[in-house]
């Protein structure tokens, strides 16, 4: 099991009154899933990719990441895990606007500390693959929404990580923009076996993904494993 | 990377960089400015006092305060060749202090000795010329006690009133030329109780005192360095005004910069939230933060250097005259003129740019502490 989450819970405090943001959720990721967390706005969605990607930490319950407890980890350590292991896909792209498509995508070898002629290699590839040669030298504000969010999902994948989580990744693109881009993250999912989970309330997505987790008020309603090639 | 992504992030936020660049240039200017203006007055106001004091003072080795009219210089004139042998560009001038007493009723006026090349009448302070009814023209009677504790006498007309010979101590004096103290004293000619020897370069004293000590062992020679050892503290009080000044520029600037520095990491939160989400280090992000921090200081600190540059060499043409300054010492005249001293101004960079990385520590700090999930949030 790549990921196991036991009855994790997430609590906000807004002024004098706590928001349950994730009410005991208990599931698991294996390696090579494409799984779709589903569910309407404000159901917490975000909120569980940011604590299954350590980007925060639960209020109570426990994260396993390849069975170990990752739940109360000093902030180092979750960097350490987020840089080697784990990849990011936002809704709004997130890339560093002062930085090129190939810096931008290039970033995490550096991070991961990879010698020049190694990430001009891995980058030269990833850019291959998700088919934006072509735009490498061009600085975010240069490209389309589609662009940016392929360039975002090659910086999630360059350093070969176990698991990508991605926050609605179609969210600001057009639905056939959108499309393209899950089916990128799929062809990669197959080609390379990342383990991938994102976040969409667009149902026609949830068709593509081998596993779809409904999310409502913080509380998993349905886990549904499906046929992939079912469109 | 980092410098990339730095130098990139301080063009992008352009106007941020230039308030820090501007607060920095600001500070330069002010610690460069005020220095140079110290040092130059420190230059002016030592020069003035080792011109009056003697920048090496040559004397009989026995001499004792009391005794002036016992031990004198008897061979001056030979001395004086020797020394102008070893100091090519030496002003040399044989001294008499004291010699002789004005009085007039119960009042005795105090009484100073020019030497040759100073003076060649007597000078008389405009309230002593009050004081004795005594104008330009008159003849005054001095009375002194010679060198064998006899009583002298010598008349001396008055030739002119103190105008130039610095007041003669606030006009309440008597300046009497060389040749009638010898009189007074009962001195030879060419007999001086202290030779003041003086040149351009007054920081090689100590070296040319060492030299003529070699040729003049019997006499006693001491450097400005020797006799004014407290020198120093005398010019603390300027530097204390002087950095007061710029110490309130600088403090303002901080608040400058704390403040912008701040403003500029939570606009770029997200970006910053971005980075420590796909492994950066807090580490990392305070490197890229700080780097253009230092990046932009130092443009900060090249505009400052340039302008104080500037700023120097615009007072050089005419000097400042000292009441500019702000109620610094009476005993000096005439202007003063700053002076660059390029490894203190390096210095002022250095600090400048280290000034900066300081305030912008806190906004740094604030950034890289904020969970990534909180950085990645729209608002705060």
């Amino acid at each position: 099991m790549l990921l196991n989450l036991e009855k994790v819970k997430k609590d906000y405090a807004l002024g004098k009154t706590t928001v349950h943001a994730i009410r005991e959720v208990s599931f698991s990721i294996k390696e090579g899933e494409f799984a779709v967390i589903a569910g309407p706005s404000g159901s917490g969605k975000t909120t569980l990719l940011n604590l299954m990607g350590l980007l925060d930490l639960p209020t109570s319950g426990k994260v396993y990441f390849e069975g170990n407890d990752v739940s109360s980890i000093s902030e180092s350590e979750a960097t350490n895990i987020r840089k080697t292991r784990v990849g990011f896909i936002f809704q709004t792209f997130n890339l560093i606007p002062v930085l090129t498509a190939f810096e931008n995508i290039e970033l995490p070898l550096i991070l991961k500390g990879k010698k020049e002629a190694d990430r001009e290699k891995r980058t030269k590839r990833i850019l291959k693959e998700t088919g934006i040669s072509d735009i490498a030298s061009h600085k975010p504000d240069e490209l389309s929404g589609g662009q940016r969010q392929r360039v975002a999902i090659a910086r999630a994948l360059v350093s070969g990580p176990d698991i990508v989580f991605a926050d609605e990744p179609t969210a600001n693109l057009d639905s056939e923009t959108g499309m393209q881009i899950i089916k990128i993250m799929e062809k990669l999912n197959k080609t390379e076996g990342v383990t991938f989970v994102f976040s969409t309330h667009d149902p026609r997505l949830f068709k593509i993904a081998g596993r779809k987790l409904e999310l409502r008020d913080g509380r998993i309603v349905k886990d549904v494993v499906q046929n992939r090639n079912k469109k | 990377m980092l410098f990339k992504t730095a130098i990139r992030n301080s063009i992008k936020y352009f106007r941020r960089s230039l308030v820090i660049a501007v607060c920095i240039a600001i500070s330069t200017i002010a610690m460069q400015t005020m220095d140079g203006i110290g040092e130059g007055f420190k230059i002016s106001a030592l020069r003035f006092m080792l011109n009056q004091q003697g920048m090496i003072v040559f004397e009989p080795a026995q001499a004792e305060p009391l005794e002036f009219a016992v031990h004198s210089i008897e061979e001056y004139e030979s001395i004086k060749e020797k020394i102008s042998q070893i100091i090519p560009d030496a002003t040399i001038s044989g001294k008499i202090f004291s010699p002789a007493m004005v009085v007039k009723d119960s009042f005795s006026i105090e009484t100073a000795v020019g030497s040759e090349d100073d003076i060649s009448g007597t000078i008389i302070g405009e309230k002593t010329a009050k004081m004795l009814d005594t104008e330009v023209g008159d003849t005054v009677i001095l009375f002194g006690s010679d060198r064998y504790g006899g009583l002298s006498v010598v008349p001396a007309k008055v030739d002119s009133t103190a105008e130039n010979y610095r007041s003669i101590r606030n006009g309440k004096g008597l300046l009497l030329p060389i040749y009638l103290a010898r009189m007074l004293l009962r001195w030879d000619k060419g007999e001086v109780r202290l030779v003041q020897i003086n040149f351009e370069d007054f920081w090689k004293a100590d070296d040319y005192a060492a030299e003529l000590r070699k040729v003049f062992p019997d006499f006693k020679i001491t450097s400005w360095k020797e006799r004014l050892t407290n020198i120093e503290d005398l010019f603390k009080v300027t530097d204390f005004k002087m950095n007061i000044f710029a110490a309130i520029i600088l403090i303002l600037v901080a608040g400058i910069i704390m403040n912008t520095v701040l403003t500029s990491v939570l606009e770029r939160k997200n970006d910053i939230g971005t980075l420590r989400s796909i492994g950066a280090s807090r580490i990392f992000v305070t490197k890229m933060i700080l780097i253009e921090i230092i990046f932009v200081s130092l443009i900060g600190t090249l505009i400052g250097t340039g302008c104080s540059y500037i700023i120097i060499r615009f007072l050089l043409k005419g000097g400042i005259t000292l009441g500019e300054v702000g109620g610094v010492m009476d005993y000096m005249s005439g202007n003063l003129y700053p002076k660059i001293v390029p490894l203190k101004w390096l210095g002022h960079i250095v600090f400048a740019v280290i000034w900066a990385v300081l305030w912008s520590f806190y906004p740094v700090l604030y950034i890289v502490r904020m969970k990534p999930v909180d950085a990645l949030r729209k608002t705060l």
